[in-house]
């Protein structure tokens, strides 16, 4: 019977330890992020229970939400920034549908799906909407009625926002390729390969295409030739996208650091050490840039000099970009939190967590 | 606790694994297999102590329950015998236990390795970000690969397999189940007491019900270590004590090495 009994007191620890993999090995559904855009006074913005929320930018208080409150079901993760175009908000979701709603009232105009989840954001421009998707592809919609007007495959996943200027569309895929297409009918124009995935969007100014990739380096390409005019190398991942302001490229690294790259040579005009991961772009709006971590601090700083102008820690996890308008910088933290700071000091104008209202 | 944990034990069998991948031609599912047998080589002492404490105390079992029935009354008395036993053996009561707790942080260290080495959601690819080694010893040289990150992501399909996810055809499930009754039937210890032995069976066919349907809900990646772990335990097993009771089921698996190996080296009573 002793040896029983060893038996049985080991099942019961390899049953402890099976319960522990079991919940390490499905992480949670509702782990996702999501940024807001601002627009005529009102912040709009997704959450981890798979809502899209409108709200009083002046006070946090709810104008409608999406799915109704009374349907209890959510709509998927939301990972991305919803793109404001006209009298419509477009949205895509982790279930694989992009979501087009009234700005007025929430309500759905239409939805597409696609074989894969949406993680990106959609960008809209020239009558049309374009996003990516898990399933390899780049699609282009009709933005008035969501009819497909093109797609392309690439070689993985696409996470980043497309670029569009020019009438061609710039987009990255983990397939570690930076694709040029045209926005009119999804010809691929070029392409150019890099030695790591690209899992976040790319920049376009005066002519050069600029990204990031997990390779750990930047780079910026020709938008005609696609020939490479220079590259930076960081510690680690790039996975924000770069931000291109007065000849200036700032992008963030996963090695806490946001670097600040001469536009014309790649040459590092400054870099801020921001004590925990930057994963997102940065805003620069009002003549301050702003700059989140995964530690949960937002910096303001000076955009040419990088000099810190103030900090605040308003909550924990901040992984998306932060949204300006009318003196307010807007926060969006890990846990669907959202803090209105204001853009001159960083002291906290209010505070709301839309899902657990 | 849990940064000397990530620093010590899942970062290096994480790098580890993405390093075999890319010495292996990229294909995540050889990695996982040859990742699991290397492991278990490493760990061979422990698993050998293990086996060789349990088989020593399967050779007891007769003189045990003859205690049991001389000492039926008098619990101190039998408790007192049965130490003594042990110790005249040489065997240690919690001789299988301790080598079991030893390999406990290598299996989470593993099973961590693969569900964070395919990532498919953002969350998922920003903690595989803070662990992946920006340098890797020698895998230039091996692999022609510039850092561990060039490889992300992985390609995760093998056979029919999409390693990220549950196996469609519920094959893995079944192959878990199967492998792991097999080394439950192999390591289990015969008894004369119906009671014992009805506990011992139930609990043969409760831990690969168990897991088998841990398999059916996560990534098949884990079910491919889970059937490539209990093919090893039975190769091991084999070499140590035989069938066991395998050969009970399996009446044509005959007398084996390890029954005859142990009828040589039973005690004399």
């Amino acid at each position: 019977m002793k040896g029983l009994s060893l038996r049985i007191t080991l099942l019961l620890m390899l049953l402890i330890v099976a319960g522990l993999l079991s919940s390490c090995a499905t992480a949670p559904a509702s782990q996702s992020w999501s940024g807001g855009s601002v627009a005529d006074g009102i912040l709009y913005v997704g959450s981890q229970v798979g809502r899209v929320f409108a709200l009083d930018a002046a006070n946090g208080a709810e104008v409608w939400q999406y799915p109704p409150a009374a349907d209890r079901a959510g709509i998927g993760g939301l990972w991305g920034t919803p793109a404001l175009a006209g009298a419509t908000l477009y949205v895509g979701s982790d279930n694989g549908q992009l979501y087009a709603l009234d700005v007025n009232t929430g309500s759905q105009r239409w939805t597409v799906s696609t074989d894969g989840g949406i993680v990106g954001d959609a960008v809209v421009a020239e009558g049309k909407v374009f996003f990516g998707s898990r399933d390899h592809k780049v699609y282009a919609l009709d933005a008035e009625n969501g009819r497909k007007v093109w797609e392309f495959e690439t070689g993985n996943w696409v996470w980043g926002r497309p670029a569009v200027a020019d009438g061609k569309i710039y987009v990255g895929s983990f397939d570690g390729t930076m694709y040029c297409l045209n926005a009119d009918d999804g010809a691929r124009a070029w392409a150019f390969t890099v030695g790591g995935a690209i899992a976040g969007g790319p920049a376009v100014s005066n002519g050069k295409v600029f990204f990031g990739s997990l390779d750990g380096k930047v780079y910026a390409v020709d938008a005609a030739s696609a020939s490479k005019v220079w590259e930076f190398e960081g510690e680690r991942w790039f996975w924000g996208t770069p931000v291109v302001f007065d000849g200036i490229v700032y992008v963030g690294s996963l090695d806490e650091t946001l670097y600040a790259l001469d536009a014309e040579s790649g040459g590092v005009r400054w870099s801020f050490s921001a004590g925990g991961i930057v994963r997102a772009a940065v805003t620069i709006a009002e003549g301050q840039l702003y700059v989140g971590t995964e530690k949960g601090t937002i910096y303001a700083l000076d955009p040419a000099s990088g000099q810190q102008l103030w900090q605040a820690a308003p909550g924990k996890g901040i992984l998306t970009t932060p949204a300006v308008a009318d003196g307010t910088v807007y926060v969006s933290t890990f846990g669907d939190a959202l803090y209105a700071l204001d853009a001159a000091s960083g002291v906290q104008r209010w505070t709301v967590t839309p899902s657990k209202r | 606790m849990s940064q000397l944990w990530n620093t010590f034990i899942f970062s290096p069998m994480l790098n580890f694994l993405l390093a075999l991948y890319a010495v292996i031609g990229r294909n995540f599912g050889l990695s996982i297999i040859v990742f699991t047998v290397l492991v278990r080589l490493v760990t061979l002492p422990i698993q050998t102590q293990q086996m060789q404490s349990a088989r020593k105390s399967q050779e007891l079992q007769p003189q045990l329950q003859e205690l049991q029935r001389k000492y039926r009354n008098d619990r101190e008395k039998l408790a007192e015998e049965q130490m003594k036993l042990y110790r005249e053996a040489g065997v240690s009561p919690l001789g299988c236990l301790v080598p079991t707790l030893i390999q406990f942080p290598i299996w989470i260290g593993l099973y961590q390795s693969i569900i964070h080495a395919l990532p498919d959601t953002p969350m998922a690819l920003l903690n595989l970000g803070r662990y992946v080694y920006e340098q890797f010893p020698l895998l230039s040289s091996l692999a022609s690969v510039g850092n561990l990150s060039s490889l992300i992501p992985l390609n995760n399909r093998f056979l029919w397999l999409n390693l990220a996810r549950p196996d469609p055809y519920y094959v893995l499930p079944i192959l878990t189940v199967a492998t792991m009754w097999v080394q439950q039937k192999m390591m289990a210890t015969p008894s004369t007491d119906p009671q014992a032995q009805a506990m011992s069976q139930s609990m043969e066919l409760m831990m690969p019900m168990m897991f088998g349907f841990i398999t059916l809900q996560v990534a098949s990646g884990l079910g491919l270590y889970f059937v490539a772990t209990n093919v090893f335990g039975i190769v091991m097993q084999y070499f140590v004590s035989g069938w066991g009771t395998l050969s009970e089921v399996f009446p044509q698996l005959g007398g084996s090495r390890g029954q005859a190996k142990g009828k040589k080296n039973a005690p004399k009573r």
